[in-house]
């Protein structure tokens, strides 16, 4: 395996990591500090404190999204790099 | 079999079952409105089931061992996902439940990112790596990457965790059965452990994974005909609730999500601490959610990499599908504690609750009889075997692992010692504590040498276990010989307990171990950590003394340098 092809799969996989993991601390960290701030901001039709709603199902939702578009974009890249036989 | 063969068999699994328990479930609502009494309704629709599941169970069985440890590494990444979330739904259900102490205020709600967000650092950092080194078991990769005695001590930590895992499901599992069905929680107890054991006895991993959709799929049924018989009530005036349907369901869905005012006044915290305090437990469940063992065998036991990448995406997102219908259950299970329930409702509700915690006792137990047979066991004894032993071995070992958790649930339960609820908290805290840094460093630092690792998953489990035993069970010696102090009240910020004025009463001072009743238990602590949150000293211990003695130590060779950083490269595992 040639190393410039070695050197950029890392590349690749290693910006792709630290993307993701980024989403996730801000997901499941940053945003329920956040909590008090963000429920200054309320959904309009609704009427809810959007603060809650993140720490309650928003922040699943988006952590389950992200999750799937880092399986699917990690995928792609090893079969780029490492493409399987037959 | 082959992953085609899976894929069908599980296919098969889950829509029979889907359809058996929906047809059961008409069956019996139809049989209360002829008046059969409520009582044999609700006890048939616990034990409807568990018919269910062992039917799976046996039909599941496997024929050597590599089939009954991984299902040969065939099982399709989705309903690997599957399995995993009905695993998932019994620590949730237990944890997040509203009768759950330890987390005063805030609903608990936040748990749930705690627990869901677990599995993305599982399917970033660890499990796609552990696939591709083809290890069996956690301790087994540890073994791998740091040498035998990185292993035993790993094995401990699972065999630890795995035990009270499954004997707090098991024991809050049975306080449903012996509601329901009027027995004493003895018998409940052994019920369940029945019911594991035909679930994964013959079958192994492919039995146990066929379970788990079974018991997803009267997770989610279950779950949305509570809801649906709920809301087609007829209009109880007294109850003030809206007459119309739809609007009952709307209002019973946005209580369920926690999102109607009236139900839930507390949409902040009390006080900022108390975010901290959140922040605290969400990170030691999501640490520890990526380090449980029985988390990590369905990744396991997918065909590849990028399969046990999948399954951790896959996991999530039927998760998320849970996370919508299982809140709107829970809030029908506390509102319905104040009114008569008519037989179908509880049980359903019942159901619900028990599918999710045999998925996740099951999980657990399987987990655990691998690790004792691949880590412990096959490593004593050198001799080699027929095939057919390490089949009897294994299967007698998840025999020996179930009784002991049964025994476990017994006592908890006859005593009141533990408290469910708090016992699955520390479990998350000390897998996190003992194995997240050995394992996330293992994989991403190439410096990590085995001393280091000793180190780290020793003084981690180490420290988290002394924090937990102390504040529990020896909440005098802490005060007084550790130096702690009583955790603040979430709701003013003030002094739980006075640690002083405790002390000085004879009956609290001499109550060593304390008893659950003591004002001291669990109250104390160091820098208003509460006991549920003790992975964060171990965590922290872990990944600094792990880091730390690996510096100091000789760095690894190049040749264990070059493997560690192979097995982030796609291909080298087994097919």
């Amino acid at each position: 395996m040639p190393d410039a092809d070695l050197r950029t799969y890392r590349q690749r996989t290693g910006r792709l990591m630290r993307v993701t993991l980024a989403l996730w601390a801000l997901f499941a960290l940053c945003i329920p500090v956040l909590v008090v701030p963000l429920n200054a901001f309320s959904i309009p039709y609704v009427d809810l404190p959007l603060g809650f709603l993140m720490t309650t199902q928003g922040a699943l939702v988006a952590l389950t999204l992200v999750l799937c578009a880092f399986a699917r974009r990690q995928g792609r890249v090893d079969r780029d790099h490492f493409p399987t036989p037959g | 079999m082959s992953a085609t063969e899976a894929s069908d068999h599980l296919r098969r699994v889950c829509g029979t079952c889907a359809l058996a328990f929906l047809l059961g479930t008409v069956l019996l609502a139809i049989g209360e409105a002829r008046g059969v009494a409520r009582e044999v309704i609700g006890g048939a629709l616990v034990l409807l089931p568990f018919v269910l599941y062992a039917a799976v169970g046996i039909v599941s069985s496997a024929s050597d061992l590599s089939d009954f440890k991984l299902a040969r590494r065939r099982i399709p990444a989705a309903f690997a996902g599957i399995a995993g979330a009905s695993a998932w739904a019994g620590a949730a259900l237990l944890i997040g439940a509203p009768t759950s102490l330890f987390l005063a205020g805030y609903d608990g709600r936040p748990l749930l990112i705690g627990l869901a967000g677990g599995y993305v650092l599982l399917g970033v950092l660890i499990g796609p790596f552990l696939r591709n080194a083809a290890a069996r078991t956690l301790p087994d990769f540890v073994g791998m990457r740091y040498g035998s005695f990185a292993r035993l001590l790993a094995a401990i930590v699972v065999v630890f965790c795995s035990l009270k895992f499954s004997a707090a499901l098991l024991e809050a599992g049975a306080a449903i059965i012996s509601r329901m069905l009027a027995v004493d929680a003895d018998i409940a107890i052994s019920v369940l452990a029945a019911v594991l054991l035909v679930c994964t006895l013959p079958g192994g991993m492919t039995g146990l994974t066929a379970s788990q959709v079974a018991q997803y799929a009267v997770l989610l049924i279950g779950s949305l005909a509570a809801f649906l018989l709920f809301t087609a009530r007829p209009y109880d005036a007294t109850a003030g609730a809206p007459y119309d349907a739809l609007a009952r369901a709307v209002e019973t869905v946005l209580q369920g999500l926690g999102l109607a005012p009236a139900r839930s006044p507390r949409s902040i915290p009390f006080h900022p601490g108390q975010t901290l305090e959140n922040l605290e437990i969400t990170l030691c469940l999501m640490t520890g959610t990526a380090a449980l063992p029985h988390v990590i065998m369905p990744a396991l036991s997918t065909g590849s990499m990028g399969q046990a990448r999948a399954s951790a995406a896959w996991t999530l997102v039927f998760i998320a599908i849970l996370a919508f219908t299982l809140p709107t259950y829970m809030t029908l299970a506390s509102t319905g504690a104040d009114r008569e329930q008519t037989g179908i409702m509880s049980g359903l509700l019942a159901a619900v609750s028990l599918a999710a915690m045999l998925a996740g006792a099951s999980a657990s137990a399987l987990a655990l009889a691998n690790s004792l047979e691949h880590d412990l066991c096959g490593r004593l004894t050198r001799q080699s075997q027929t095939p057919q032993r390490p089949l009897i071995r294994v299967r007698s070992l998840l025999v020996i692992a179930v009784l002991v958790a049964w025994a476990l649930a017994s006592y908890g339960a006859t005593y009141a010692a533990f408290e469910p609820a708090r016992l699955l908290a520390w479990t998350f805290s000390l897998a996190a504590a003992g194995l997240f840094p050995v394992l996330v460093l293992g994989i991403w630092w190439t410096r990590t040498t085995t001393a280091g690792a000793i180190a780290g998953i020793t003084s981690g489990f180490g420290i988290s276990l002394f924090y937990l035993l102390v504040t529990r069970y020896f909440p005098q010696a802490g005060v007084v010989q550790f130096g702690m102090w009583p955790l603040a009240d979430p709701a003013n910020g003030l002094p739980l307990v006075d640690a002083a004025e405790a002390l000085s009463h004879p009956l609290w001072l001499d109550d060593v171990p304390a008893s659950a009743a003591n004002p001291l238990a669990s109250r104390i602590g160091w820098f208003n950590v509460s006991n549920t949150a003790c992975g964060i000293f171990g965590l922290i211990a872990g990944f600094a003394i792990t880091a730390g003695v690996s510096f100091l130590g000789k760095e690894p060779s190049a040749r264990k340098r070059e493997q560690v950083e192979a097995l982030r490269l796609p291909g080298t595992g087994n097919p």
